[in-house]
């Protein structure tokens, strides 16, 4: 690990002719820019992982187990495990995606799971991302630019090879195909993400596909091909949210999107890598939730943690939050992005006034959670190591199998004030490391 | 047959065109900056044989300006940025180990700006293209996806040679290349074009300005394959 430390401007001139970059707009002005990279890896002990791993797929298992039900028969609704204002309301909850089964029963291919580790040693789960998460092309393509710099550190140390996230993806890709080829959709060169989208599609030996490219025929999407020839799709990995994937069933203004794609979905032509309606349950209210549904549809203890979370929707809640609202951080359900995220302590008078007012009138629309005192990771900082907030996001992948990558996205703050890890708000990535032994 | 769309095979079509474009330049840039040494104003004449305007004020203003100036459409960087455009969008055609030679040119040529050494740091750009040029024919199994590219190329250097009106035998490779790609049939083009520009440039009163017009109709705007 130290070797790497010395080879840090190496690594970082090869991050940077390797093109590991990420957009970023700014005054309307599209701009790239590398994603700064630090060589100190976060570290996870083999067994402390095999334990993640299990309660990872114990989760992700739940919550396709809950998608599905609340496309078709909403038992959990029925049966009072999940109030349905939660379900309904919820800008998550799309109604177009109503009695669709998607194929394998799978709605969640890929989730990205943002974890952090409590100064008690216990890992909580902060987020379920289960619509589009990115990020894992970046550790992937630094492990391998890394063990070319010092391949000694390797040698040193038994780590799990992250290089097989293609292949494993791949994999998903190929259970869950309808028919016909795998294409990666991206939205376009200037999408912030470009990088992971074209670099996922050549490691996964799919066609990378833009706007245009794609059209439904009949009951089928193809691949328009210069020579006039189209091919079918039967798998489509998007990397576009679900409101611009079909202006048809959604946005009517969206311009990248596939006309009548919804139809060919619902027939049951077209894998939809993530399905489409997926936010309803990676929404912040439904996070409190995914505890009680691991027990309602797996008959398990949840293996992982959730953050002490409080729904100020129920009346012991709702008071729990009045009364010790100075340690609680408030977050209403409806924004994503770090954005409708307060500290209690942080308000004046009137601020926290206010606040509560509007706990007490839109109850569904917040949720309240113990502020976690979690660990701070080192970074190189010039020539220092200084220690920043980071966070962990692992990706689980569910075709047939349901499948942890073994490493992750880490990312920090470069600000020693901060707990935005964004790399949009100059945040940076580590790799992580599982040990094989 | 190869999986790929109108946009994509316009990507490959103008990445050849591109790189070629900025090979040639630089070369021609050599030249030109070892007669400036002796004849400063000489830069009036590198840009009427490039057909390009001559909007700099000075010597001065084109050396800082013609290489590194993002705002110039005709400047070196600008068509290097284009041809960076239009392989940025082929990662998964061309393979991330060969698209890294395209960064390292752009890294180069935007990090040799103000460099004391700057002709010997554009050698480093005249590597990178021929590195690029090099992992193409390497790494890519697809024959049709090579031949376009080439075709870019070969026709890119006969449009240049033509605006530079330089003589029958140095034309005679590339058309001669050129030929030997179109009739690989993996674009439709122009046969007519090609004929008229063959008679041209193989007779011994080139008629440049035709040659050069000629040269930009014979790929069709649609990529149809002909097979």
């Amino acid at each position: 690990m130290d070797k790497l430390v010395f080879f840090k401007d190496e690594i970082n001139q090869l991050l940077a002719r390797y093109g590991v970059k990420f957009g970023i707009y700014k005054n309307n002005e599209f701009h790239e820019q590398l994603f700064p990279f630090d060589p100190i890896p976060r570290v996870i002990g083999h067994e402390e992982f095999q334990e993640l791993e299990k309660g990872l797929i114990q989760r992700v298992n739940a919550l396709n187990r809950f998608l599905l039900d609340i496309y078709t028969e909403q038992k959990i609704v029925k049966e009072g495990v999940v109030p349905e204002e939660f379900i309904f309301a919820s800008p998550g909850f799309l109604a177009e995606c109503q009695s669709i089964v998607p194929p394998q029963n799978i709605f969640a291919h890929i989730a990205g799971i943002d974890l952090v580790k409590g100064k008690d040693g216990i890992w909580y789960v902060l987020e379920d991302n289960l619509r589009v998460p990115s990020g894992a092309s970046y550790p992937m393509i630094a492990r391998d630019l890394c063990r070319r710099a010092s391949p000694n550190t390797f040698r040193e140390n038994g780590v799990e090879d992250n290089r097989d996230y293609g292949a494993l993806l791949r994999k998903v890709m190929d259970d869950v195909n309808t028919g016909g080829i795998n294409v990666v959709f991206t939205p376009g060169r200037y999408n912030a993400a470009f990088f992971e989208h074209s670099y996922l599609a050549e490691k996964t030996g799919s066609t990378l596909a833009f706007p245009n490219d794609l059209e439904v025929d009949g009951d089928y999407l193809y691949y328009k091909t210069y020579s006039g020839m189209k091919r079918r799709v039967g798998a489509i990995y998007r990397r576009i949210s679900d409101d611009f994937l079909d202006p048809m069933a959604f946005r009517e203004d969206s311009l990248i999107g596939i006309p009548h794609l919804m139809e060919v979905y619902r027939k049951g032509n077209i894998a939809l890598i993530n399905s489409p309606g997926n936010g309803i349950a990676d929404d912040k209210g439904i996070y409190y939730f995914v505890p009680e549904m691991i027990r309602y549809y797996l008959g398990e203890e949840p293996i992982l943690h959730n953050a002490p979370t409080y729904l100020p929707f129920f009346e012991k809640d709702r008071n729990y939050v009045l009364e010790n609202f100075d340690n609680l951080v408030i977050k209403d359900v409806a924004e994503a992005g770090g954005y409708g995220v307060v500290f209690g302590n942080k308000l004046n008078d009137e601020e926290k006034r206010k606040m509560k007012e509007k706990i007490r009138s839109e109850s569904r629309r917040f949720i309240a959670q113990e502020v976690i005192d979690f660990q701070d990771m080192k970074i190189m900082d010039g020539d220092s190591v200084v220690e920043r907030k980071a966070d962990l996001r692992v990706f689980v992948l569910s075709g047939k199998e349901t499948k942890v990558w073994k490493s992750g996205l880490t990312r920090f703050t470069r600000n020693p004030d901060s707990f935005v890890v964004n790399s949009s708000q100059g945040g940076g990535f580590k790799d992580t490391w599982i040990l094989s032994q | 047959m190869d999986i790929i769309s109108v946009v994509e095979m316009d990507h490959i079509y103008w990445l050849g065109r591109y790189t070629e474009r900025v090979y040639t330049t630089i070369l021609y840039y050599f030249k030109g900056r070892d007669r400036m040494i002796e004849d400063p104003e000489f830069y009036i004449t590198y840009c009427r044989d490039f057909t390009i305007p001559n909007c700099y004020a000075s010597a001065e203003d084109f050396l800082l300006k013609y290489a590194f100036d993002e705002e110039n459409p005709d400047s070196i960087l600008s068509n290097l940025n284009r041809a960076y455009d239009n392989a940025i969008v082929l990662r998964h055609t061309l393979g991330t180990e060969t698209l890294s030679y395209m960064e390292l040119a752009v890294n180069q040529l935007k990090n040799s700006k103000g460099s004391a050494v700057e002709l010997l740091d554009l050698q480093k750009v005249l590597d990178d293209i021929l590195a690029f040029w090099a992992c193409i024919d390497d790494y890519i199994d697809s024959e049709q996806i090579r031949s376009v590219i080439k075709i870019g190329r070969h026709l890119e250097r006969l449009n240049l040679y033509l605006r530079l009106r330089k003589s029958k035998e140095c034309m005679m490779k590339p058309f001669h290349m050129l030929v030997a790609k179109l009739r690989k049939g993996y674009l439709d083009y122009d046969k007519d074009a090609l004929n008229l520009l063959g008679m041209n440039v193989t007779s011994d009163s080139i008629d440049y300005l035709d040659g050069v017009r000629v040269s930009e109709s014979i790929i069709k705007e649609k990529y149809n394959c002909i097979s």
